[in-house]
């Protein structure tokens, strides 16, 4: 495993963990914050997958000869993910502006 | 009655219509470009949608009056992606089987034209589309209480 | 494609009648839709005939139908029997009611799918057919939604056939594993299976299906509780089409399955199920009941005499499965008609009925005498075939004695239905008379009984014609009537005997005894439904907590307690290398813009955070050599951003009550965070085993390669996006416009 592999792979537990850890809190706004943490993490999750890119070139294929490309289904699959997540966010958002329009309160009502 | 968010921001006011055509005019060149270098459906769409958020944000809701209503161009992208991908069936030929074209134009390069083209079209009206909307009707969105 | 019209034309005639909502002619269309199926069979299916046209070719599921002996005979009962049905249930239903049209179009269904399943060329499909007529079962035991027999019937007929029917699917499966193809005729053409233990799982799943379908023992409880439903449905359904389907798999599956050592559990099954039902038949005092078990013991009569045959085959067997349509479909209509006429199904409060019913009483005691194999009857001559076939078992004293005891109840059965109901009785008074019309099924049926008991010839050569091969040997005997004074015969005259001993013994009981308690198995089975639902309510009552938070930790605490031993095993396999200092910063900026987010009080602050954990985001896809990601990364960041300002705009002007003062206790704090730092340990350690590099060649190879001769585009993720697997990009713009429309649902639907 390389370095860069290493470093990303902490990054990504970390991120499960703090966004994890907001999740669990009351308020909506953490809970937004903690949700797109997980996207950031899940995503560079896919991305680890795809092997260290160190010596190799970006998945666009020129004619000057033989190189090593990454393997670019990660970043395909990535890119959907993060348009989805997108619309995750945003349906997210109007869901709880409505959640706090209605409580007229800003946490998660328990029960 | 309403207000645009930031009508009070004279250098925002000056320079945007300067701002507002560099990025879709990138977001031209990185849709045709998509196929060949990075770019594509997805990004020039959240990139023209920057654009159109950015001037409701300045302009206020009349701006968009002029170019048609979010929701039908989400539909239309819609359409014309499964359209492309439909049409293959109609002719013998497999779900999404895509067909393409060469061209040579100045400017823009080696470009090919194909229904991935179109199929991308789709794509990148569907992303206008659903952002722009979501971003209007949220901001209005006291106006229907 | 005359298999399809049978198939199809009732499927029309009922999706007409739901659509249209017809009220009038709804008889007429069923009834000319259910002649055409027969028409169609009659005049356009011809024998070895198959139909294909390829479905899930990858799943080796294609729609094929093909018509042989089997289907063809078993076909031509259905859609028969169908129409006689149909007819029938004219009379039977209530003159007017709003539900008759979704009964026609109900039986029309059935119908369908009972021709679908014996027709059916391909094993699954055939398991597809097989499961539709379980569900339009359902719906039709239950048609009296309003009464709780009906509903518990229903629920029960439905989870056992339904259960056997996907532990069959396994077998079917594995019986397509073993062959390598689902295809039925080019099974039947291959060699029979060797004993191994896969032929024998697939041998013992299918026999479950068979046991659940066609009410075998210890699964035959179903069917006297099915009787909820309306006399049709148990005259067709219950005794003459869906339960036979058990009998029609046994025999589709008999050249490739008989071959095996333990076939003779199916012999085993169908006798002890031919004694048990014929000896409760005499315990029961519901008409239909007493119908029932003896339905139950025809059926093990029927599955038993395959379970004997030898490995050359069998022979008559059609005719002892038209025997029993023909009797007790016959018996079943005249059971509705004096039901009709009594409103009750106790026996013990009927009689007196012949002057009512002529018609039906001639049919009732024609069909009883079937019934009881009194010769002149096709019963005679089946019950003669079957101890001819007997005596010639290695085994035969058991089996013998086994008819004996089961011919023996159905005798005296047999004699109590025509002498309770029809002679004159003092306790009860004459009923009014019914339509002939009504009468008329029953009637026909059970002459086409006594003609062919007397001149079996006629329809012994048609049989004949449908043999196939596998499954019937080349010559089989003749039928006649009279062998001569043969042992087959002074049987014969023992079990009638000794039927009408038993008949005058429980008549000087007056018929006290009830089914004893160790063999009320449908009691048990009604337990064990309630039980279940008692389970589920104490769990849940124990151990639902209200709350999404707590929800969210128990499930992620068993996450890490599940993962953690499974992962610390696989541990010693990882390998960690330096971390160098180049990239260290990268990692401490995160990290910080992380922690950040989670633990700042003010919102402005946690957003710049994200925004700056966003753009490092962008920058680590920017190191992977992703140009396309990080375009879409900073895009998407902005256009997060403006959302999430456009939120807290609103948050800030909206009127709100004073949050809750009090925070989290600092136990709960700290317990948060010991599950959250849990749940990233695990991810970390999940990757580091999961990631290792792989020795075959990656996909990913394959759509460099061919990104520019296939799609024509130099950068492979977008032509993976639109092109090769375009599919996904559909189904995401598809997600995309669904939030859209979810948005718009949750802003404009406001509470006036």
């Amino acid at each position: 495993m390389s370095d860069l592999n290493l470093i990303v792979s902490i990054i990504a537990s970390l991120f499960v963990s703090v966004g994890i850890y907001l999740v669990l809190h009351r308020s909506v706004i953490n809970i937004l914050m903690g949700l797109g943490l997980l996207t950031h993490a899940t995503n560079l999750l896919i991305l680890v997958m795809s092997g260290s890119p160190i010596g190799k070139s970006a998945p666009i294929v020129l004619d000057s000869g033989a190189q090593v490309y990454v393997d670019p289904l990660p970043q395909a699959l990535i890119l959907t993910a993060i348009v989805i997540g997108f619309g995750v966010t945003a349906f997210m958002v109007v869901f709880f502006y409505r959640l706090v329009k209605e409580n007229q309160r800003t946490e998660v009502n328990e029960s | 009655m309403e207000q645009a968010i930031m009508k009070d921001s004279y250098i925002l006011r000056s320079f945007y219509p300067v701002i507002f055509w560099i990025i879709n005019i990138f977001a031209l060149f990185v849709f045709f470009k998509g196929h060949n270098a990075p770019g594509g459906g997805f990004i020039a769409g959240i990139a023209s949608a920057i654009s159109l958020v950015f001037l409701y944000i300045i302009e206020g809701r009349k701006c968009l009056n002029r170019i048609p209503s979010p929701v039908s161009l989400a539909a239309i992208g819609l359409a014309l992606a499964y359209g492309t991908a439909l049409a293959p069936t109609l002719m013998g030929q497999a779900f999404l089987m895509h067909t393409m074209w060469h061209l040579h134009i100045p400017l823009l390069g080696e470009l090919h034209i194909g229904t991935p083209a179109l199929f991308d079209l789709g794509v990148y009206c569907v992303v206008i589309g659903i952002t722009v909307s979501i971003a209007l009707w949220f901001d209005e969105a006291s106006e229907y209480e | 494609m005359g298999i399809l019209i049978a198939i199809g034309l009732p499927v029309l005639a009922a999706l007409s009648i739901g659509v249209f909502r017809l009220k009038r002619w709804v008889f007429t269309l069923s009834f000319i839709s259910a002649l055409g199926s027969v028409a169609s069979l009659y005049t356009q299916v011809s024998l070895n005939q198959v139909y294909t046209r390829s479905w899930m070719p990858n799943m080796l599921i294609d729609l094929s139908f093909m018509a042989d002996g089997l289907s063809l005979f078993f076909g031509y009962v259905v859609s028969v029997m169908g129409c006689f049905i149909l007819f029938y249930a004219k009379h039977y239903l209530p003159k007017v009611s709003d539900s008759n049209p979704r009964f026609y179009a109900y039986i029309l269904l059935f119908m369908s799918a009972m021709l679908g399943t014996l027709f059916s060329n391909n094993l699954l499909l055939l398991f597809i057919f097989w499961e539709l007529t379980g569900v339009i079962s359902f719906l039709l035991i239950g048609f009296n939604t309003h009464t709780e027999k009906g509903r518990i019937g229903s629920r029960m007929a439905f989870i056992v056939t339904a259960t056997t029917g996907l532990i069959l699917l396994v077998g079917v499966l594995l019986l397509g594993i073993l062959y390598q193809t689902f295809d039925i005729s080019l099974i039947s053409r291959m060699p029979a299976l060797d004993n191994t233990v896969w032929s024998t799982l697939a041998f013992s799943f299918i026999l479950i299906g068979v046991i659940g379908k066609s009410a075998q023992f210890p699964l035959h409880f179903w069917l006297p509780n099915a009787m909820a439903a309306p006399t049709p449905v148990s005259a067709y359904l219950h005794s003459a089409a869906m339960v036979k389907l058990g009998v029609f798999l046994v025999a589709r599956c008999y050249p490739i399955l008989s071959s095996l050592d333990y076939w003779y559990v199916v012999g085993i099954i169908g006798l002890i199920t031919m004694v048990v039902g014929a000896v409760l038949a005499l315990l029961t005092y519901d008409l239909k009941g007493i119908l029932a078990y003896t339905t139950v013991s025809q059926l093990g009569y029927l599955i038993g005499f395959y379970g004997l045959g030898g490995s050359t085959g069998v022979e008559h067997d059609f005719f002892h499965i038209l025997n029993h349509v023909l009797y007790k479909g016959s018996l079943f209509m005249v059971a509705g008609i004096v039901i009709h006429a009594f409103h009750t199904q106790d026996i013990r409060k009927m009689g007196n009925a012949f002057s009512a019913m002529p018609l039906a009483a001639i049919a009732c005691v024609v069909s009883a005498a079937s019934m009881a194999g009194i010769p002149g009857t096709t019963g005679f001559l089946s019950k003669e075939l079957m101890l001819a076939h007997m005596l010639h078992h290695p085994n035969y004293p058991i089996l013998i004695g086994a008819l004996v005891v089961s011919a023996s109840c159905l005798v005296a059965t047999a004699f109590r239905l025509c002498l309770h109901i029809f002679l004159p009785s003092k306790t009860t008074k004459p009923v009014e008379s019914q339509s002939v019309f009504f009468q008329l099924p029953p009637f026909i049926l059970a002459m086409a009984t006594l003609i062919i008991g007397l001149f079996p010839k006629s329809v012994t050569h048609f049989l004949s014609q449908a043999s196939v091969a596998g499954l019937h040997i080349a010559n089989p005997h003749t039928v006649s009537l009279w062998h001569g004074i043969t042992p087959e015969l002074i049987i014969s005259l023992c079990i009638t005997l000794s039927g009408i001993i038993i008949y005058t013994v429980f008549q000087s009981f007056q018929w006290r005894a009830t089914v004893p308690g160790i063999l009320q198995l449908d009691a048990g089975f009604n337990r064990g439904i309630t039980g279940l639902s008692c389970l589920s309510k104490w769990l849940n009552r124990r151990f639902l907590v209200d709350s999404i938070r707590a929800h969210i930790s128990i499930v992620l605490v068993f996450f890490v307690a599940l993962m953690a031993p499974l992962l610390f095993a696989l541990s010693p396999s990882i390998q960690i290398s330096n971390i160098s200092i180049v990239y260290l910063p990268l990692l401490i900026i995160t990290g910080t813009a992380a922690i950040i987010v989670s633990m700042s009080k003010k919102w402005h602050v946690k957003l710049i955070a994200l925004s700056v954990v966003g753009l490092l985001v962008s920058f680590v896809f920017f190191l992977y050599r992703a140009p396309d990601l990080v375009l879409t990364q900073l895009l998407i960041e902005i256009v997060s951003l403006v959302l999430l300002l456009l939120f807290f705009k609103k948050f800030s002007t909206m009127k709100r009550k004073k949050d809750h003062a009090v925070h989290d206790r600092s136990g709960l704090s700290f317990l948060k965070a010991l599950v959250s730092i849990g749940v990233g340990g695990i991810v970390f350690v999940l990757i580091q085993v999961v990631n290792r590099p792989s020795a075959d060649n990656p996909i990913g190879q394959f759509f460099i390669e061919n990104t520019r001769p296939l799609a024509g585009g130099s950068n492979a993720v977008n032509t993976i996006l639109v092109d090769f697997r375009g599919f996904d990009t559909l189904g995401e713009i598809s997600v995309l416009f669904i939030a859209m429309v979810g948005v718009m649902g949750l802003l404009w639907n406001k509470r006036s």
